[in-house]
């Protein structure tokens, strides 16, 4: 090979590199912020669940993505361990509703359907209790001996109060139960 | 320069010849010229006294230096001959590098490349500048969202904290007590009595 054969060579490697690594630059940060949260092990869908139990939540909350990296930030300043809680989660997600409001049967039979697909996907119990008027279920997804998502279903006829919450990520249940406390104390 | 098969005396110039032989000629006094370009050598040798000349020099030379008894570099000379080396190795590899970008830049289909992938990673950084922007929404927004996560918090674990009762071991036990366990394992290797 000659020299000019040589440089011929170089430059089209050369040209070749430049293109695969803006390829590269472009489809890391686009394929890492698209990555969907039902991708997710510990992710239980509750968006249709008002629309499938009838009734309006009278508290929904949707925590993931660019809005759980400002509470993430907004934990940094003044509760650290907080964020570091938050560091591992990707998702909070909560509805609950008024039991006045609310066909309870319809909710108990929906509530069935969805702890019987949690069971078959793999999710573990963690707690259940059933009271005359409180029943507790608790679920966890573990995933290589680590919790990656813990459902929570509660319901309490005594406050009125249907609550379905889903944490998603790899939780520690010492922190959250530690935090917990204090939040809980606060109030 | 590339050659053409068939009589040396071809196509090329008699000078374009003349050169590509000089440029070979101490591989074919070193005997390590391919059996193509040997055999042209051979025919252009037989027909051009000038290079049978320098052919002859360049054997005498040779046979010169192989005569002679080894002499022994000193380190000072061989490591200046090394640095050269290096140094020489450098700016051709530099040159190479000017001489590509040059080449690149003369070419309008490869400046239109250029230009493209520049353009794509333009974009591509405003891309990932607006998605992991960390500038805060709306404040009451967030702030009610660090509300609600720790209402979660506190949601969840009054409702273990009051149901404890029932929570079933053979969950628990690999999560918590397992790395009470492990600690514990830790704690004990580490300890005097346990090394003597």
């Amino acid at each position: 090979m000659n020299s000019h054969d040589y440089k011929d060579m170089l430059q089209k490697r050369l040209v070749a590199m430049v293109m695969l690594a803006l390829a590269g630059l472009i489809a890391a940060p686009i394929t890492a912020l698209a990555q969907p949260m039902d991708a997710e092990p510990g992710y239980v869908e509750l968006s249709h669940l008002s629309e499938s139990v009838d009734s309006t939540p009278v508290k929904e909350v949707n925590i993931r993505g660019a809005m759980l990296r400002l509470v993430r930030a907004a934990a940094r300043e003044d509760d650290p361990e907080l964020a570091d809680l938050l560091s591992s989660v990707r998702g909070v997600f909560v509805r609950a509703y008024d039991a006045r409001r609310t066909d309870v049967e319809l909710v108990r039979t929906h509530t069935k359907t969805m702890t019987d697909a949690l069971l078959s996907e793999g999710w573990e119990v963690f707690l259940r209790v059933a009271e005359r008027s409180e029943e507790v279920q608790m679920y966890v997804r573990i995933v290589d001996d680590e919790i990656t998502g813990l459902m929570l279903i509660s319901f309490n006829l005594l406050d009125d109060e249907i609550i379905f919450v889903n944490i998603v990520g790899e939780i520690d249940p010492e922190k959250v139960s530690r935090l917990g406390y204090r939040f809980s104390s606060n109030d | 320069m590339n050659m053409h098969k068939g009589d040396v005396a071809g196509s090329a110039s008699h000078d374009d010849l003349l050169v590509w032989a000089e440029e070979r000629i101490e591989q074919y006094v070193d005997e390590s010229l391919p059996g193509e370009e040997r055999e042209r050598f051979d025919r252009l040798l037989a027909e051009r006294a000038d290079l049978a000349t320098e052919v002859r020099l360049a054997k005498e030379i040779q046979g010169h230096f192989r005569a002679m008894n080894g002499v022994a570099c000193p380190d000072t000379v061989s490591r200046r001959v090394t640095r050269e080396v290096h140094s020489i190795a450098r700016k051709e590899k530099l040159d190479d590098l000017r001489g590509i970008v040059a080449s690149l830049l003369r070419s309008r289909r490869r400046l239109g490349y250029i230009a493209s992938g520049f353009a794509v990673f333009c974009v591509a950084l405003v891309l990932l500048l607006v998605m992991t922007d960390q500038r805060p929404a709306p404040q009451p927004e967030v702030a009610q969202a660090l509300e609600d996560v720790k209402w979660t918090l506190a949601l969840v674990s009054n409702m273990g904290s009051e149901t404890a009762g029932v929570v079933r071991s053979d969950v628990v036990d690999p999560l918590l007590a397992g790395r009470m366990n492990r600690s514990l394992e830790a704690l004990g290797a580490g300890s005097p009595t346990n090394n003597r």
